[in-house]
């Protein structure tokens, strides 16, 4: 199962509750180049939800 | 050469049987021992221990006959001797691969590991029974015999131990990698979420989509199985050579049921695009013992009993 480490999005106010640090962008264009930093960083894939938000989920399988 | 032949005269009927007994058992492992780039072992001393094992399988096997021509029966016991051995090389090779996998970009999987380590254990009973059966004609009917023994094993073990492969139970077409909005599809099956523009342009450029459709309900059964979908991925990346890195988390190779019709849906991120070599790359895609299933035929008999 995924794990949401991080959402970035821009609209703060349709994203609530906790877990994960959310990153606000001003724009799109800002919020997806966020989103490719922290994919980068984290080594977690950037997956979009809806239209304005990008969920890096770790998918790292369990260790055996 | 008179010496040989001073050699084989001389020699003791037994003699000659071990000797030639191992000899075909070592050739037959040598034959088995196909280790292609995708394969295990494919270094030196990887190969220096099998070939070594399958020295004294053949040695085993091949001794069994004079020893218990000879009343010894305890003889019987070397060879569960040589099975326990065996059952170790198994322990070895699951060891081996499942410390590696962990560093591949693209896993084999547990079920392939288990597969090839099941492969390498019973190749080395192929050689053991080679040789015994070799040895057997040889004292029974004598030089000529064992050696006409072991023409025929030779190319027989080759065609037992060749196991089915993908192209027996799927057919296999291209199909178009495309995106709508975050989804990547192959064809119509839906792989996964990219949510960057970047990575679906680099998955867009490096991808192959395929879809293997099932000939039979056999053969979704298997084909479902995540295992042998591992393999193929696998196998694929081996082959083809594979446009990932760590760090590059939304660029996987990935194998996707379509449930409704179970057929699978193949993303490969391949940097060879050749379309020959990428269809002979899945076609030869060996089917996974843990993942082969045959419930038409368990559902038919049980409908007969039930009848």
């Amino acid at each position: 199962m995924g794990r949401i480490v991080a959402v970035v999005t821009v609209r703060r106010e349709e994203v609530a509750g906790g877990g994960g640090p959310v990153f606000v962008a001003g724009s799109p264009e800002e919020a997806e180049r966020l989103a490719l930093e922290l994919e980068k960083v984290l080594d977690c894939a950037a997956s979009r939800v809806g239209a304005h938000h990008f969920v890096l989920i770790d998918r790292t399988p369990p260790a055996r | 050469m008179n010496d040989w032949e001073g050699f084989w005269q001389a020699a003791d009927q037994d003699v000659i049987a071990v000797v030639l007994g191992t000899a075909v058992g070592v050739i037959t492992r040598v034959l088995l021992l196909r280790s292609d780039y995708r394969q295990y072992p494919a270094y030196p001393h990887g190969r220096l221990i099998h070939l070594s094992l399958g020295l004294i399988a053949g040695a085993l096997g091949a001794l069994a006959v004079p020893a218990l021509m000879a009343e010894e029966y305890t003889a019987i016991t070397f060879l569960s001797l040589a099975a326990q051995q065996f059952r170790e090389v198994r322990n070895m090779e699951r060891n081996t691969l499942r410390a590696i996998d962990g560093q591949e970009l693209v896993p084999r999987g547990d079920s392939y590991i288990e597969g090839i380590a099941v492969v390498f254990e019973g190749r080395n009973y192929v050689v053991m029974l080679a040789s015994f059966f070799v040895s057997l004609l040889s004292v029974w009917l004598g030089l000529w015999a064992g050696l006409a023994a072991g023409a025929t094993i030779l190319p027989a073990t080759r065609l037992l131990m060749r196991g089915r492969k993908v192209a027996d139970i799927a057919d296999i077409s291209f199909a178009p990698v495309r995106m709508d909005e975050a989804g990547v599809y192959v064809g119509d099956i839906y792989m996964m979420n990219v949510g960057l523009e970047a990575d679906r342009e680099l998955i867009g450029r490096a991808g192959i989509g395929l879809v293997l459709s099932p000939k039979n309900d056999d053969a979704r059964v298997t084909l479902a199985h995540a295992g042998q979908r591992q393999a193929i991925l696998y196998d694929l990346s081996a082959r083809l050579g594979v446009y990932r890195d760590e760090g590059e988390p939304a660029l996987v190779p990935m194998a996707k049921l379509e449930l409704g019709t179970g057929r699978v849906g193949v993303l490969a991120l391949a940097r060879e695009h050749d379309r020959d070599k990428v269809l002979d790359a899945v076609r030869n895609v060996p089917l996974l013992e843990a993942a082969v299933r045959h419930p038409v035929r368990a559902n038919r008999k049980g409908k007969e009993r039930s009848d």
